[in-house]
């Protein structure tokens, strides 16, 4: 049995690895090829526990066409087939339609074609519909583009254009040495590949990276801040990182760029230099919301589950397809992890030690919590264009809880590759330091109340492989090239 | 006559943050904790948050005994059935916690045994029941994070047994009143929650359930991992920020008096 399962294999493989020129099937779908033919099909609408139909077409790269064919499945880890035998229709021409498929569980199954005796066969990953929904819901991708009521230049060009000009301008900072591409750096997904920032000092925390940050609803990774243009304003006034005050930002604004801000604001820069200030946030701002990624590998994925396109499930590749089962799966990922962005938005205790030297601890949330309420530039204050605070809701809302000690936001997971070292401290170098850090997951460090969300994964080092390979997957496909 | 009134004036008045001292009934001085925060630090935070004195165990139970002999004035040692707190899960299946728990109350003195994890029928597995007739024979507390369902087991089996309900189980007030209500001899400490008393208001409900039961509550911070120990000062000030919400006999009995009253002669009477 072992011997014909290799063998099998050995077969699939060299099957994938012929030519695909030398002949077009008549069906358009996913392609297979052997030695001597090459072989399209398309499924109806593939679920577990439900049949479905396929439609096959086949020619030969010389010869006659095929006559006879045959269609089986199998799971090879389960050691077992489908629990119906399909009818094959021919409808002529090469052409066949195959009836009384069921994959009745979820996992991978190998498909298996035999033309004339000779066999082609994939692998592939079948979702059940918890699963599939939550592959889903992690697109589409890109998001609409969507402005901030909070801020009444998000979206504007010309607001855009004098935010891109701030973000590369060194003179914001006191002594005209950092710039926010110092540690935002754009060649580096806009982070800084240090574990932690090192603006005029280091600071205590890894620097997050900038793409798609206009999708969070906090910001930093204790969201002391509840808007993309307040987060702006903080490393200017940070004394370890751009060490300026708003009169020292106003003064730029007024000296190097009225022009720019005329342009983005429509009027002159204003006397007041802490609204001015924030003016130069929510151009910071509005020049960030640009910053969005590229579709990815998963994305392709995901839109090919939701157009039932066996073609374009099977151009992902199968390691990160085993990973994304794991992910929405046994490794419960997208709990947090969730959404097109692959993120909730809130804020988790993933049981990374968080003392910052002895006797010192990084409270994190609890302590973003108590910042946020207090600062004069949050939602609830008078900064906030929107004049329905439909905006602040979070703000006003948020609640203070013992559970916030320790707790950091959940970050996005897009480009995630492109964005080491990971975690709130830069604890973990690479993305498999992180899935063994969830693999092996000290669970003492987790509290017992209510329900666990983070267990122990205790993943195989094929599991582990795949996690990673799943990760990479969401990669901005431009970065990839 | 007029000392009357003022007592009773005394009573409604709410108590203040500086003067309200804790009785932290939820404390963990665990293994991985020792060297980040050593002992003379616990102390010293301790002392710092104005706790009077401390319910603590420990996975690895050396801890809380380190602690014990360096101020027996403000520690008072609980016996937990977890070499690690990777026993959490597993230590009601496990027979070598009896050996341990055994070995462990023959050398030392302890107020209670606990904390424990035990929830709905694993109560009634033979190590539980072990352990309960441990803490019958010393006459010890059994402190349990458990559901009501465990709750009611360990009673079934000794009815005279005194109860710690850690966190109350984080069930709802009413929930938590009901079996308040049916036993005696239970009380609740309120770790790790925060529905009780957010942004320093008690919540009515929980109000009543303070009213109706003024002598079955304790808080606690519950430092469950090394980090959490200089949380501590902070509890105890939200701890005093929303017992100010309530009478100043109530708020005394909540934070101080009631685990002084049940659990600092018990290390004397042995």
């Amino acid at each position: 049995m072992e011997k014909r399962r290799t063998a099998f294999l050995l077969f699939a493989a060299l099957g994938l690895a012929a030519s695909a020129a030398a002949c077009e099937p008549p069906v358009k779908g996913a392609r297979l090829e052997s030695a001597r033919y090459a072989l399209a099909y398309t499924m109806s609408e593939l679920a577990v526990s439900r049949h479905f139909t396929m439609d096959v077409g086949a020619c030969a790269k010389s010869g006659a066409l095929p006559d006879r064919l045959k269609v089986d499945a199998q799971m090879p880890e389960h050691r077992h087939g489908m629990n119906y035998r399909p009818e094959v229709k021919s409808l002529g021409g090469g052409r066949w339609r195959v009836e009384g498929m069921m994959f009745h569980m979820p996992g991978r199954w190998q498909l298996a074609f035999e033309l004339d005796g000779e066999r082609l066969a994939t692998d592939m990953m079948v979702f059940n519909d918890d699963e599939k929904a939550r592959i889903l819901a992690h697109g589409p991708w890109p998001p609409k583009p969507r402005r901030d009521p909070s801020n009444r230049v998000s979206g504007k060009p010309e607001a855009i254009a004098l935010g891109e000009r701030l973000f590369f301008e060194p003179r914001l900072s006191s002594t005209g040495s950092v710039l926010c591409a110092t540690c935002h750096a754009p060649f580096r997904a806009f982070q800084d590949a240090r574990p932690r920032g090192f603006g005029l000092e280091e600071v205590e925390r890894n620097t997050p990276s900038l793409v798609n940050v206009g999708l969070y609803r906090w910001y930093g990774w204790d969201g002391a801040h509840d808007s993309l243009w307040a987060q702006s304003v903080r490393p200017l006034l940070d004394p370890r990182e751009m060490r300026a005050t708003p009169a020292h930002v106003a003064g730029v604004l007024r000296k190097y760029f009225p022009s720019d801000y005329q342009r983005a604001f429509g009027r002159a820069v204003p006397p007041d230099d802490e609204e001015a200030m924030i003016d130069a946030g929510k151009a910071l701002a509005a020049y960030q919301e640009t910053l969005v990624s590229g579709r990815t590998p998963f994305d392709d994925f995901r839109d090919a589950v939701e157009n039932h396109d066996a073609a374009g499930m099977r151009r992902y590749p199968m390691a990160a397809q085993r990973g994304l089962a794991l992910f929405v799966g046994k490794a419960n990922c997208t709990t947090c992890h969730f959404g097109p962005h692959f993120t909730n938005g809130e804020f988790a205790d993933a049981g990374i030690p968080f003392f910052i030297g002895k006797g010192r601890v990084d409270a994190g949330r609890l302590e973003g919590i108590k910042k946020l309420k207090s600062n004069p530039y949050n939602l609830l204050g008078r900064f906030n264009d929107d004049a329905t605070r439909g905006s602040a809701v979070g703000t006003r809302h948020v609640e203070l809880q013992h559970r916030n000690f320790g707790e950091f936001r959940v970050p996005g997971l897009r480009n995630v590759a492109l964005t080491a070292p990971y975690m709130h401290n830069g604890s973990l170098a690479t993305l498999r330091e992180v899935v063994k850090h969830y693999s092996e997951l000290d669970e003492e460090r987790l509290h017992a109340d209510g329900e666990r969300v983070l267990r122990r994964l205790n993943l195989t080092p094929r599991e582990s492989d795949d996690l990673v390979v799943f990760l990479q997957s969401l990669t901005d496909s431009s970065q990839l090239r | 006559m007029r000392s009357l009134l003022a007592a009773l004036l005394l009573a409604a008045l709410p108590a203040t943050a500086e003067d309200l001292p804790i009785f932290d009934a939820h404390m963990h001085y665990s293994h991985d904790a020792w060297e980040a925060v050593p002992v003379q630090d616990v102390l010293a935070i301790l002392r710092k948050a104005g706790v009077r004195r401390a319910l603590i165990s420990s996975a690895g139970d050396d801890g809380q005994q380190r602690l014990y002999n360096a101020a027996p004035d403000l520690i008072i040692p609980e016996l937990r059935p977890y070499r690690t707190r990777s026993d959490v899960g597993s230590w009601f299946r496990d027979d070598s916690v009896i050996a341990y728990l055994e070995e462990r109350l023959k050398r030392y003195r302890y107020a209670a045994i606990g904390e424990f994890h035990l929830y709905g029928d694993n109560a009634d597995l033979p190590v539980p029941r072990r352990m309960v007739e441990l803490a019958r024979e010393r006459n010890l507390f059994l402190h349990a994070h458990s559901d009501a369902d465990a709750i009611e087991r360990l009673f079934r089996q000794w009815p005279q047994a005194r109860i710690l309900w850690a966190h109350a189980g984080f069930d709802p007030p009413e929930r938590v009143a009901e079996l308040l209500r049916k036993h005696r001899n239970l009380w609740c400490d309120l770790a790790f929650r925060t529905d009780h008393g957010a942004g320093g208001k008690v919540d009515p409900a929980w109000r009543k359930v303070f009213t109706e039961f003024p002598d079955r509550f304790m808080v606690g911070t519950d430092t469950y991992v090394p980090e959490r120990w200089h949380y501590v000062p902070e509890h105890a000030t939200w701890s005093r920020a929303w017992l100010s919400d309530l009478p100043r006999d109530l708020a005394e009995q909540i934070a101080w008096k009631n685990g002084e009253r049940l659990f600092s002669s018990s290390l004397r009477s042995d």
